[in-house]
């Protein structure tokens, strides 16, 4: 009687297979990438879907292109529907990628659209149009691994090429929020080559209140990441002037920033260490023994990081007034009276900030080191 | 009550501690309320503001060992006594409303939107019905495996998002004005439902019945600091976007190949909710046990449930009203009632027969 009730109960959890309508994968439009412009009022809605089979003699076998346009972009995701057919799923979006028009305008309408919907994810990566984002999403989609997908994969690695920044859903809604602070985004370009397609990182746009203020390029954000702490395992390559180089490759690199009140106004002291190690010497301080040259990679190191940092920073605080960095957070944590009083005015006044960066680098000589 | 099913004190520390992280995970952020440091400072603060209020009743249950409140009530005040099942039985639906209505939320705003509200009710209800139905002691057992589930969660969840935690999102809380501090004291210490459910249950455990309070105080608290805080941390300012912030760092929490795990954590959630609506059915339906005529008195959790369920689903169509219950909650008077005020009272006064005795 115990076996024919367990049974019984196991028959009936088969039941209990979920909530809602089941969805077959073949019903399914499965989102890569969402670019979103505007243009004349209109949103226009570009989706890259993951579509593995494709039609026979399809050169855009892996992905297509849908594209619908609309007064607001619910309005457009709808017409998206009806031209699919599937059921779109945002679930799997992997790059958000959003017009320059979108961004001189402001960005907050369209990041609380996709924030609010259920499916999207806060992890997604949020990209700037160097252009539009229907240019940077255009077939041809023939080759083995999507540009989206290695676009993903070159942002994850950001940290270790220091050449671009990253930024998520989770970090710009937030940064929407909070007035005192602005944001940056990679900006995003098709790079169009014929036989090997796929989207480049072209530098880092920076918004202000949602809207794009300024940009850096791509030789200038490793200041960016250093003034964030977010530099990863990168190779730092320093040039002597007669050709010599050498690359020193960073195991560990941290940045403390701590905020004073110096003459009635925000000071950050910015404290950056590192350690590298030597990856490869190419006729660098010739003469000199091991350790001397350490000695030397570690001051030019030095002389190096705090030139990037100072000019992200001098670029941010006086050149385009944005604290892009979220340096108004530890300001709001260390001086809470300064804060209460001028959090207001804080935005407005960021020229009138100062810094000071410190870096301490240290090179291991220990180890399998290079010859003497 | 010891009799029908006994249950160890540390199988109610567990069950008191998920229904407590429960509340905490379907509680909507007040956009105007405390910091995060501020409500992790005061929480301690509050479970020691708990045991002192807890006194009178702890010492009227010395006074009369091994008895409940409901049996001391029925003693010392005789039919007057009906006042105290009555009151509990009230408290109990308020809380399996309020919890009902919050769970159905939590579940149509971020994983089904397209579901109708009463889908979810009316299952959960008819589970945590049967759990309460078996007794304290396999819904305890059940606790216990999702106590081991929450902390692997929990576990997880921190070491995957540790790298991304910016502590300078905690702010101090000089910038929380004594108002908004004294608010939340209140809604800690008077708004901790837990407390109710914890002189109800008291004598059905075997031994060591004062280490309870302090096991799932200090428990509750350090797990409930260490949540609030972290998620503060992960989420800075984004969390103000969010209606359930643990909820948003459970989908950007991965590790490795252990991607997209939201779904599981809902998964223990759904669990979590499950013991805490299964403990409060049995706080009402033995308080209605004694209310009704004694054949009737066995039906008592199914007609709790029922009751419970239909009252939840309508709540969920009139939000003015559900809100209207958790200002209730939140200001304390419920709990100031049950534990506070009418101890007090059967401490103070007792019935013709007590007092010829």
């Amino acid at each position: 009687m115990k076996k024919q009730k367990i049974l019984l109960m196991a028959l009936l959890v088969m039941l209990f297979t979920g909530c809602m309508r089941s969805v077959q994968l073949n019903e399914r439009a499965i989102v890569q990438a969402i670019g979103l412009d505007k243009e004349n009022g209109q949103y226009t809605l570009t989706l890259q879907i993951f579509d593995p089979e494709g039609e026979e003699g399809d050169e855009t076998a892996g992905g297509k292109i849908l594209r619908a346009q609309g007064k607001t972009i619910s309005q457009a995701m709808r017409k998206a529907n009806l031209q699919q057919g599937q059921e779109i799923f945002l679930g799997h979006t992997k790059l958000l990628i959003l017009g320059e028009a979108i961004a001189q305008e402001g960005v907050g309408t369209a990041i609380d659209y996709f924030g609010a919907n259920p499916q999207f994810r806060p992890t997604v990566d949020v990209l700037l149009a160097e252009t539009k984002a229907e240019e940077v999403l255009k077939e041809p989609l023939d080759s083995t691994i999507l540009p989206v997908l290695s676009a993903k994969m070159m942002l994850e690695g950001y940290r270790d090429s220091a050449e671009l920044v990253r930024t998520q859903l989770q970090g710009l809604t937030g940064s929407l929020k909070n007035p005192a602070v602005g944001s940056y985004l990679p900006v995003a370009a098709f790079s169009g080559e014929e036989k090997n397609p796929g989207i480049g990182i072209v530098g880092a746009a920076v918004l202000r209140d949602g809207k794009k203020v300024g940009g850096f390029l791509p030789s200038e954000t490793r200041g960016i990441l250093w003034a964030g702490g977010q530099v990863g395992k990168l190779q730092m390559t320093l040039e002597e002037e007669n050709g010599g180089a050498v690359t020193l490759e960073v195991v560990d690199a941290s940045t403390r920033v701590s905020a004073q009140i110096r003459d009635g106004n925000p000071f950050y002291e910015v404290f950056i260490r590192i350690q590298s190690n030597v990856s490869e010497e190419m006729a660098f301080a010739q003469g000199f023994s091991f350790s001397q040259r350490c000695e030397r990679y570690e001051e030019e190191q030095k002389r190096l990081v705090e030139r990037e940092t100072l000019h992200a920073l001098e670029r941010f605080f006086h050149e385009l007034s944005c604290d892009a960095l979220g340096y108004a957070n530890i300001l709001a944590q260390q001086q809470p009276a300064y804060w209460k009083e001028h959090q207001t005015s804080y935005a407005t006044s960021l020229n009138k900030v100062d810094f000071r960066v410190t870096v301490e680098a240290s090179v291991n000589r220990g180890g399998c080191a290079l010859a003497e | 009550m010891k009799g029908e099913s006994a249950i160890s004190s540390w199988q109610l520390t567990v069950l008191l501690f998920l229904s407590r992280i429960t509340y905490f995970f379907l509680a909507e952020p007040q956009p105007e309320g405390p910091q995060a440091l501020t409500a992790a400072i005061w929480m301690p603060v509050s479970i020691l503001a708990s045991f002192l209020l807890l006194l009178p009743a702890c010492l009227l249950m010395r006074k009369h060992k091994g008895k409940g409140l409901l049996d001391i009530a029925g003693e010392r005040w005789g039919k007057l006594g009906f006042v105290f099942p009555a009151a509990f039985l009230l408290f109990a639906v308020c809380v399996l409303v309020q919890t009902a209505c919050s769970f159905s939320y939590f579940l149509t705003s971020t994983t089904y939107p397209q579901s109708s509200p009463w889908l979810f009710i009316l299952l959960i209800f008819a589970v945590a019905g049967y759990a309460a139905s078996m007794g304290y002691e396999p819904t305890a057992r059940f606790g216990a495996f999702v106590f081991v589930a929450l902390a692997a969660s929990l576990l997880f969840v921190c070491v995957s998002l540790w790298p991304q935690a910016q502590w300078e999102f905690l702010r101090p809380p000089v910038y929380d004005g004594w108002q908004s501090q004294l608010r939340l004291f209140v809604h800690l210490t008077l708004g901790n439902v837990e407390m109710a459910a914890l002189l109800f249950l008291l004598p059905a455990v075997g031994k060591n019945k004062g280490g309870v309070f302090w096991r799932w105080g200090l428990l509750s608290a350090a797990v409930l600091d260490g949540i609030i805080l972290f998620a503060a941390a992960v989420l800075g300012d984004y969390a103000q976007t969010q209606r359930f912030p643990f909820y948003a760092v459970t989908k950007i929490a991965q590790l490795s190949i252990f991607q997209r795990l939201d779904s599981l954590h809902t998964a223990l959630w759904v669990f979590m909710t499950l013991v805490r609506l299964a403990l409060f059915l049995e706080v009402g339906g033995k308080s209605l046990a004694r209310l009704l005529p004694q054949k009737a008195s066995r039906y008592a959790v199914s007609i709790c449930a029922a009751v419970s369920a239909l009252l939840a689903g309508c709540f969920t169509r009139w939000p003015n009203a559900l809100e209207g219950l958790g200002w209730l909650f939140a200001g304390g008077g419920p709990v100031l009632l049950l534990t506070v005020l009418l101890p007090l009272l059967l401490l103070g006064f007792k019935g013709k027969k007590e007092a010829g005795r």
